[in-house]
């Protein structure tokens, strides 16, 4: 038995996480405009076009929602929070907006300015993640998620400072030997070590917590540490450690099992839950593993048989299919229950209550859009002329996000203005 | 003791968990307690209680959590509640 009225009480206002999330959409708007504009480059993968969508999707959208998230599932996970959240908030999120900018119109427009900013990225991914990770570190070791977050945001940052190094070589245009290694790294551990991994350890605890399912085995709670070693065996191949074919297949075979492996259990335990009502989340939630799946697939098709030119699926199934539609079932629960829990933490009871603040009906209407253009992405890399549009309704499906997320803040701003109403039993306060 | 307020939200979906008691709070009177009892710790629901006047003691185990709720500055509670956890 304990009494824990320890420093619980410090939850970070919600100004903190609300502005990364605010902001975020916006990233993918501009990706959105810059694939209508120019449809082609997204192509080939060694376009700066495409290199600038790819950051303004892994930085721009899944970088910035996941700093916002971390600083409030700290408190919720670890029952820790981040010293001064709001000067960090705000340092970060500054550095963020800037660097994100900065990077993908440099790499376009202005080659001058694209070290700058990698180095502004660089500071505003650190000062949320170093603390978190510290504070991570003196948590529970027995905590499967705080576990795979340990390992996620490692990797954050090394995909970060390799990042650094990356946008070096292109600001000076001077490129290593090894430049392809290190980009292959970079794309690994951002993918898999940071990507995958977070939303894996997310999954353990939001998965069971907001759908009522069983929980994730003993075993699939060691998918986190089986992936970094994969990573650190990739890493050997790309380097040149390893040679040959064979390491090759090995190495995307084992990616491709702990993807599927993950996929998989998460879909059956959607399949399980206690009270299966089904809502928004939950389809993004599906749409997000079933895309995972397909993204194995593809990895597979392309080492084992050799196709090339899949890098376009890829990046569509595994950025938008898997990352962005996850990140978005996130959003939906998120942005509702923080804004009821800062008006209900003020001592109010009379508040409108979590569906008020994100009304299913936006919230479904929304996730057709987003669900018809992924499907036009995908039918486009068949019939190349069809990206035009697949771009119209991917800038039309943020659109309406962000209007769903400005519309929850807006009835958050408005009530709480009102003055407080003690309920009847808490007048001794 | 009989001033027990029971509430089982082990199978609500988060955050419904937390919607529930804090609508319970408004029935909780001197002279009486909420025990809860959940899957885990409700770390979101902390400081709600200390923000508005409420104490809590809790007992985990494995895989549930027990959360007993009372008015902090009911005292003779607290005190029957520290005696039958202890
Ligand atoms: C400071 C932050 C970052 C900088 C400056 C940066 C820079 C770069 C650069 C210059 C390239 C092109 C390499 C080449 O092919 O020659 C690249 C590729 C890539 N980066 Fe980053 N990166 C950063 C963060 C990230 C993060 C957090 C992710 C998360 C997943 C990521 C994912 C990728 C991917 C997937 C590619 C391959 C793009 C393609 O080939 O089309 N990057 N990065």
């Amino acid at each position: 038995m304990f009494s824990s009225n320890l420093s619980l009480d410090q939850a970070p206002p919600l100004s903190a996480p609300l502005r990364f999330f605010l902001t975020a959409p916006l990233f993918a708007i501009i990706a959105s405009i810059f694939i209508i504009v120019n449809p082609e480059a997204m192509f080939m993968h060694k376009d700066l076009m495409t290199i600038a969508v790819v950051h303004l999707f892994t930085i721009g959208y899944f970088g910035l929602i996941m700093l916002g998230a971390l600083q409030q599932m700290l408190p919720v996970l670890a029952g820790v929070n981040l010293p001064r959240p709001v000067v960090l908030a705000t340092l970060s999120h500054i550095l963020m907006v800037l660097g994100t900018l900065g990077l993908s119109f440099g790499l376009i427009y202005f080659h001058s300015i694209i070290m700058i900013s990698s180095l502004m990225l660089f500071a505003g991914f650190a000062i949320i993640l170093l603390p978190s990770l510290l504070l991570l570190l003196k948590g529970d070791f027995q905590n499967p998620t705080i576990n795979g977050m340990r390992i996620a945001i490692v990797f954050g940052l090394l995909t970060v400072l390799l990042g650094v190094h990356l946008g070096l070589s292109y600001s000076n245009y001077n490129f290593s030997v090894l430049h392809q290694s290190f980009v292959d790294l970079h794309i690994a551990m951002g993918t898999m070590g940071w990507i995958l991994v977070l939303v894996i350890s997310v999954a353990f605890q939001v998965i069971p917590m907001f759908y009522v399912t069983p929980k994730f085995s003993k075993f699939c709670m060691k998918w986190p540490f089986l992936i970094a070693g994969i990573i650190l065996f990739w890493g050997l191949f790309v380097f040149e450690i390893f040679t040959g074919r064979v390491v090759q297949i090995v190495g995307v075979l084992l990616f491709v099992v702990a993807m599927s492996a993950f996929a998989s259990v998460g879909l059956k335990r959607f399949t399980q839950r206690k009270r299966p009502i089904a809502d928004t989340t939950v389809w993004y939630w599906r749409l997000s593993l079933g895309s995972l799946l397909l993204t194995a697939l593809v990895l597979i098709a392309k080492t084992v048989l050799v196709l090339d030119g899949l890098e376009y699926l890829v990046g569509v199934l595994f950025g938008f299919g898997f990352g962005v539609s996850v990140l978005n079932g996130m959003l939906y629960k998120i942005i509702p229950f923080l804004s009821w829990f800062h008006l209900s933490a003020t001592g109010r009871f009379d508040i409108p209550t979590m569906r008020d603040f994100l009304p299913e009906k936006g919230a479904k209407r929304q996730f057709y859009l987003h669900l018809v253009a992924l499907i036009a992405l995908l039918i486009s890399f068949f019939i190349h002329e069809l990206l035009v549009v697949a771009g119209i309704v991917l800038l039309l499906s943020f659109l309406y996000l962000w209007f769903n997320l400005i519309q929850a803040t807006k009835l958050y701003v408005q009530e709480s203005k009102k003055e407080p109403v003690m309920a009847g039993g808490m007048s001794w306060n | 003791m009989n001033k027990e307020i029971f509430v089982d939200v082990r199978e609500l979906p988060a955050p419904e968990p937390l919607e529930v008691m804090v609508n319970t709070l408004g029935e909780l009177e001197f002279g009486a307690y909420i025990k809860m009892h959940h899957r885990q710790m409700p770390n979101m629901l902390f400081p709600i209680l200390t923000r508005n006047g409420y104490g809590y003691f809790v007992q985990k185990g494995e895989d549930e959590v027990f959360v007993y709720i009372y008015i902090k500055k009911d005292k003779q509670i607290k005190k029957e509640l520290e005696d039958v956890l202890k």
